[in-house]
């Protein structure tokens, strides 16, 4: 530096304050000069457009230096475009846009008004900053700021600012989302004490720390996080509101730097702040003016140094709350209260965590998050996040825990008693007691025994080793190998005795014993001979449920009974039924012949003859007068099906469940579900099964109708009795498998199925079955091994087909589902059900011509199968051709429903509807008449697609959701799905239909349908996170078929895609990211039919 | 997925800047965008000194962890995660040093002395110098290193302006110029200077001028190297400002 001294005039050195801007000058400031007007000249020079040429000469709306905003980037989104100054900042009058309703707060910093905003239609709120503090600097930054960083943080707990602007008289004012709600404030001081809800509390305050996590990992911190800051919306949407003294954090921020006021203005502004928000609350149940959640560090002044953890402090306290019932510092006054926080005494609130109650994580988690100092809290609300987060899969988990370990338990109890109850009953029969043991030796006197002894003890051993072999093979139920190897030992036994000198008093007791254990294993083999054939009639019957083929229900009930003994079409019908009479299964017997009949008398079989020879052996078979009445409820025909149904429901009503025999209920509960009242046969069984709660068949029977009425969950507990009553009953455990993979726990299912694989070798659905749960686990080279096995066990087998391609698109892989069901056809062309299966399958994946075809051949090949016309007079109406669809349905004769959720009637109506409005379409499609309501424009639309007018039909679909957001939201029916696939079409299809359709009319479309696909995602992703196993499955399928239907492949596909400006490129991208994003973090695999299918 | 272009890699106003350089480096051992760094440590140690030294550490405590920190910030790959179009050199650096002092209170790295460390070239006797003029009121480190940073910047600058006219042979024309850059136009004795350096008072007026257009674009350039891009320099000049408060 040089040494030049001057005394000059003009030199400052030595001076103490600089002449021209006053301030002191620095001992070691350059060439002595005054670094601050240094620094101006610096500045000037940046106006003068030859000095640097820097962009942001011209004078923006607030002021030359307006502070901008930065915040900081995550590393996984693209950066935040900054705003300039030259865009568009309150350029537009607030008059020719907003259109301010009424006031809704008022306060010492300004007042919120509802506002609404004509170019959108939309209602919003505008705050409006307040004439005095129109010159304050200091107050105008921090509007701005607030509403930077509210326009900047994107994130559904923020409110989303729209805009920032000044109004005609010079204000300024932010436009910013309208919240509807209650205050968290309001909700705790509404509840009657702090154990009430508090999980429902716990829920909202997680999501108030996600928006804090987010806004902290933008660098952004709150600083005045409290309970009435909070909104939260009916559904329990959360918004964390006033980011008004919000700041941003130092890596590049510069908010904190621009200041030029010093620290204490700034408190000073920062309280006016916040007294003046405060007062903005006259919402009820609000706190006023007490800093409760304030860090100490912070009620110590100290605004500038603060950090994520001063947040972290609030929500602690806020957490403290909703646990203790009240915040973390409970004082008499606010001043008080300041004090408290300020020397930081939190015993209180400690001993108030301690004592009560609540889950020892969460109350650790609060006083980690309340700690003194703010080292040893939680570095940010991310932090906070995860510990909430493991807290709540530690509940939820150890809820699952529980029911299964409840189901669990009733099995093992039902087991048990089983067993007892066997082992009583064959005591009862066989003389055993007594016989064995050394004991029993002691008559013999003591010379002969030291006759006999080596083979006394040889003999005792071998009875002995008998003995024990009996108990297990008991246990185990009805494995052969443990009854041979007991009654080996009792044999060797015998074999030794006969050799020796016993007495034949002994001889002729080991005899015994010896004959006691061979009737004994006779009689339950016998037994178990007798489950076996009611079990498998059982799986025909639900293999039928499955596949809806008469015929091969037809020759699997005959080959069962002939396995059984019984041919029941050769022999006479009394001589069958007195054969049949003489087994303990007898009723079951009947029941399985009961049913058969049913099918024979339906159209495909057609067989009135052959169904009255099995009623006959039914009643040869089983004479009980109470379902005698039954079988002739069923078999009349006089008075037609309404008829018949009413008096099965009279008698369902009237029938003495606790008394009769568990089978008449379950009877009568089977002919019920078979005529369509499921719900009438699942309460009429859940009364028998409260009153025969180890009967197998009960159980059994309650968890297959539950399972077909879509209640997974439920039916987990009654397969999981019967499974414990018979564990080696691949039926039971079977469904037990289907029953909790479809409430997901895929884990489980697989460990199940492989049970039955290994209890059933030669069942290749069992394979099937295990290849489903493995791709619900994600393994899916496991799971093409197991489908490849069950292909290899029964290559002649359509249902191995069929099944593994239900269980392909159960996991939303329509494409492999299509493939395997193309497979099955080309195995099998001539089996209709094979086509229909495969129509089905390209339905689900939206490509309709195709599905119609195949369901026309199914007809064609099987003209009696009611449900095939059904379901290609449904693909008919889709199409957009009801008359054709009306003529399939008339081809549907009387008799069993063919599904049960969509019936021939609601087709009828749904196709009579469109015929009335096919002569008006032309002219609606073409604008000049209008669609009567909301309803008829769904209709029109849904024609007009179908005709190929995606234009018409995308405008159709625009106004009547404009007329009634049900239709909108109706996520099953799959409106908005449609009407975005319409617009897709209409925005990428190269000829327009109009004369002149301009590029930009298609854009407007494209943006159309992406914004109702977004917003059927967002309401899919609320049904994913919180509908029942079902919903979610559904809602999963639904979303499956995005990624391949053809609609819209030309937003998705990449040829095509690259044909889009890049802007719009990315953002579809990112679209179908989240949609796949959606899909995978699904488990829950669907069922057969999750919810009907109602896109008609 | 397809990013947008972040701005610092948008071609700047000025040709590509120092900081620039090091925050679109390819990787920890990007030669150039070491150098670069190195070139900005060089420039701007001394907060860092100040900065240690307001901690409480001895002079020489203080240059071992400031040669630490240059060393561990180019070790260490902090550079990837700096991002060009949010962070500046200062605020980078001042956050790094903050967090990196903060947690390295007890940690002694004498015994890592020389044997192949990049050094910074470090006077002790101009740091302790320059030290012990700083205000001695209770500013926070951080406000420190900000000051320090403005006074340095500043001083370059005015190095850098004396150089070249002391080589264009026109020292004495900038010790007399140099004293009124900053004074208003109004009360200056230009006839006086005039006078002395023998030649008209429009002359003086004109040479003023033109010193503080160089010096306005000297100022610009410096700072510029330091932050992303060009459009961020009034901002940091805000900064500056209000880090001499007081």
């Amino acid at each position: 530096m040089s040494d030049a001294n001057r005394n000059g005039t003009g030199a400052m050195r030595g001076a103490e304050t600089c002449p021209d801007c006053g301030e002191r000058l620095p001992s070691n400031s350059p060439a002595g000069l005054c670094p601050r007007c240094l620094l101006r000249l610096g500045t000037a020079f940046a106006l003068e457009p030859e000095a640097s040429g820097s962009p942001e000469a011209g004078a923006s709306l607030f002021g030359a230096a307006m502070t901008r905003v930065h915040l900081r980037e995550s590393s996984d989104d693209a950066p935040l475009i900054r705003p300039t100054s030259a865009e568009g900042h309150g350029r537009r009058e607030l008059s020719s846009r907003y259109q301010l309703v009424g006031e809704l707060a008022r306060g010492g910093m300004g007042a919120i008004f509802q506002g609404r905003d004509l170019d959108l239609g939309r209602d919003l709120a505008v705050k409006v900053m307040r004439e005095e503090h129109r010159g304050q600097a200091e107050m105008v930054r921090r509007f701005v700021e607030e509403a930077q960083i509210g326009g900047q943080l994107q994130h559904p707990g923020i409110v989303p600012v729209h805009e920032l602007g000044r109004l005609p008289d010079g204000r300024m004012f932010i436009a910013m989302k309208l919240v509807r709600g209650r205050t968290l404030a309001a909700l705790l001081a509404a509840r009657r004490g702090p154990e009430e809800e508090r999980t429902r509390f716990v829920a909202v305050f997680e999501q108030v720390c996600q928006t804090v996590a987010y806004a902290h990992s933008k660098g952004v911190i709150h600083r005045d996080l409290k309970p009435s800051n909070v909104m939260v919306g009916s559904f329990g949407e959360v918004q964390v509101m006033d980011w008004g003294l919000a700041k941003v954090l130092d890596q590049g921020g510069l908010v904190d730097e621009g200041r030029s006021v010093s620290a204490a203005e700034d408190a000073s502004a920062i309280r006016t702040w916040r007294d003046g928000s405060e007062l903005m609350e006259s919402r009820p149940g609000s706190v006023l003016g007490t800093p409760s959640y304030m860090a100490p560090e912070q009620a110590r002044g100290a605004m500038d140094t603060l950090d994520e953890r001063a947040d972290v402090f609030a929500l602690g306290s806020i957490l403290c709350e909703i646990l203790t019932g009240g915040p973390a510092i409970v004082g008499a006054t606010a001043a008080e209260v300041y004090r408290m926080a300020e020397r930081a005494e939190l015993s209180n609130a400690f001993a108030r965590l301690e004592a009560c109650g609540a889950d020892p994580e969460l109350a650790a988690l609060a006083r980690a998050c309340l700690a003194a100092a703010p080292r040893h809290r939680p570095r940010d609300a991310s932090v906070v996040v995860s510990g909430l987060t493991a807290y709540l899969r530690g509940v939820e988990g150890r809820l699952r825990d529980a029911e299964l370990a409840t189901a669990r338990a009733e099995s093992r109890a039902a087991g048990e008693r089983r067993r007892r109850q066997l082992s009583l009953a064959l005591a009862a029969s066989v003389f055993l007691t007594g016989v064995i043991g050394a004991a029993g030796w002691g008559w013999m006197d003591r010379e002969r025994r030291r006759r006999l002894g080596a083979v006394e003890v040889a003999v005792n051993a071998a009875l002995a080793d008998s003995g024990r072999k009996r108990e297990r093979a008991i246990d185990a139920g009805s494995d052969p190998i443990l009854w041979v190897e007991a009654i080996e030992a009792a044999r060797r036994a015998e074999t030794l005795l006969a050799s020796s000198d016993a007495s034949p008093e002994e001889k002729q007791r080991v005899r015994r014993f010896l004959d006691g254990l061979v009737r004994e294993r006779e009689a339950i083999e016998a037994l178990d001979k007798d489950r076996r054939i009611v079990e498998r009639l059982a799986s025909v019957l639900n293999d039928f449920g499955v596949h809806g083929d008469e015929r091969k229900a037809d020759s699997d009930y005959a080959a069962a009974f002939r396995a059984y003994g019984v041919d029941v079409d050769s022999l006479d019908p009394s001589a069958a039924g007195r054969l049949m009479a003489a087994s303990p299964v007898a009723p079951e017997l009947a029941s399985a012949l009961d049913q058969w009949a049913i099918l024979r008398r339906g159209r495909a079989l057609h067989d009135a003859a052959g169904a009255d020879r099995l009623v006959s052996g039914a009643r040869a078979a089983d004479p009980d007068p109470w379902r005698n009445r039954l079988r002739d409820t069923v078999g009349r025909l006089d008075g037609g099906p309404a008829r018949r149904l009413e008096m099965l429901e009279r008698l369902a009503a009237t029938a003495d469940v606790e008394h009769l025999p568990v089978t008449s209920v379950t009877r009568l509960a089977t002919s019920l579900a078979i005529f369509g009242r499921r719900d009438t046969a699942i309460a009429l069984l859940r009364r028998a099964q409260a009153s025969h709660r180890d009967d197998f068949w009960v159980n059994a029977d309650l968890g297959r109708e539950l399972m077909a009425s879509n209640r997974p969950e439920e039916a987990v507990r009654f397969y999981a009795v019967a499974a414990g009553v018979e564990p080696q009953s691949a039926l039971a455990l079977g469904g037990l498998g289907q029953a909790i993979l479809l409430s997901g726990q895929p884990a489980e299912a697989a460990d199940l199925f492989r049970q039955c694989a290994r209890l059933r070798p030669e069942d290749a659905l069992a394979h099937v079955s295990l290849g489903s749960a493995l791709l619900a686990l994600g393994e899916s080279s496991a799971a093409d091994a197991e489908f490849a096995a069950a292909k290899r066990l029964k290559p002649k087998e359509w249902m191995v087909h069929d099944q593994i391609a239900l269980a392909y698109s159960d996991r939303g892989d329509c494409e492999a589902a299509i493939q395997e069901q193309r497979e099955a056809v080309r195995l099998f062309p001539a089996m209709g059900v094979a086509h229909k299966a495969l129509a089905h399958a390209l339905q689900s994946a939206g490509r309709l011509d195709e599905a119609v075809a195949e369901f026309r051949e199914a007809v064609r090949l099987d003209p009696r199968n009611s449900a095939s016309h059904l379901f290609l007079a449904r693909a008919l109406i889709e199409a957009g051709e009801p008359g054709a669809a009306l003529e399939a349905l008339a081809l549907i004769g009387p008799g069993r429903p063919p599904d049960p959720f969509i019936t021939p009637e609601m087709l009828v109506s749904r196709a009579e509807q469109l015929v009335a409005l096919e002569p008006r379409l032309p002219a609606v499609m073409n604008g000049r008449e209008a669609p009567a309501d909301a309803e008829e424009a769904a209709s029109f639309a849904r024609l007009a697609f179908a005709r190929n007018r995606p234009e018409a039909a995308a405008r159709l679909w625009a106004q009547a959701f404009a007329a009634s957001p049900d239709i909108e939201t109706d996520l099953v029916a799959m409106n908005r799905f449609q009407a975005a696939r319409a617009a897709v079409r209409a925005g990428t299809e190269g000829a327009g239909e109009s004369a002149g359709s301009r590029a930009d009319s298609r854009a407007k479309r494209r943006r159309q349908a992406i914004d109702w696909l977004r917003a059927d995602l967002a309401a899919s992703q609320a049904a994913l996170d919180s509908g029942t196993a079902p919903q979610r499955a559904g809602v999963a399928r639904r979303l499956s078929r995005w990624r391949v239907d053809p609609a819209l492949a030309p937003i998705r596909d990449e040829p095509a895609l690259s044909a889009l400006p890049e802007a719009e490129r990315r953002s579809l991208r990112e679209f179908w990211d989240g949609v796949r994003a959606a899909r995978s973090a699904n488990s829950v695999p669907a069922t057969r039919r999750s919810e009907p299918d109602r896109n008609f | 997925m397809p990013q947008l272009q972040p701005e610092g890699r948008a071609p700047a106003r000025f040709p590509t800047t120092q900081w620039s350089r090091v925050t679109t480096a390819a990787g920890r051992d990007d030669g150039e965008a070491r150098e670069a760094l190195s070139m900005l440590f060089q420039a701007y140690w001394y907060p860092i000194y100040a900065f240690v030294r307001h901690r409480g550490f001895s002079p020489e405590q203080a240059q071992d962890r400031t040669q630490d920190f240059f060393a561990y910030v180019l070790e260490r790959d902090l550079i990837a995660r700096a991002d060009p179009a949010r962070g500046r050199f200062r605020a980078f650096l001042r956050t790094v040093c903050a967090r990196h002092l903060a947690g390295d209170r007890d940690r002694e790295n004498a015994a890592k002395r020389g044997g192949g460390r990049p050094r910074l070239a470090i006077d002790p006797y101009d740091a302790e110098r320059r030290y012990v003029l700083e205000p001695a009121h209770a500013l926070t480190a951080e406000r420190i290193f900000d000051r320090t940073w403005a006074l340095t910047l500043l001083g370059r600058v005015v190095d850098r302006l004396r150089r070249e006219y002391e080589d264009a042979g026109r020292s004495a024309r900038f010790e007399e110029l140099i004293a009124v850059l900053t004074r208003d136009p109004e009360t200056d004795p230009y006839a006086e200077i005039a006078r002395r350096l023998g030649t008209t008072e429009g002359n003086i007026r004109v040479a003023v001028h033109r010193l503080r257009r160089r010096y306005g674009l000297l100022l610009r350039e410096e700072i510029a190297a330091t932050v992303g891009d060009a459009a961020q320099v009034d901002d940091e000049i805000q900064a500056l400002f209000a880090a001499l408060a007081g």
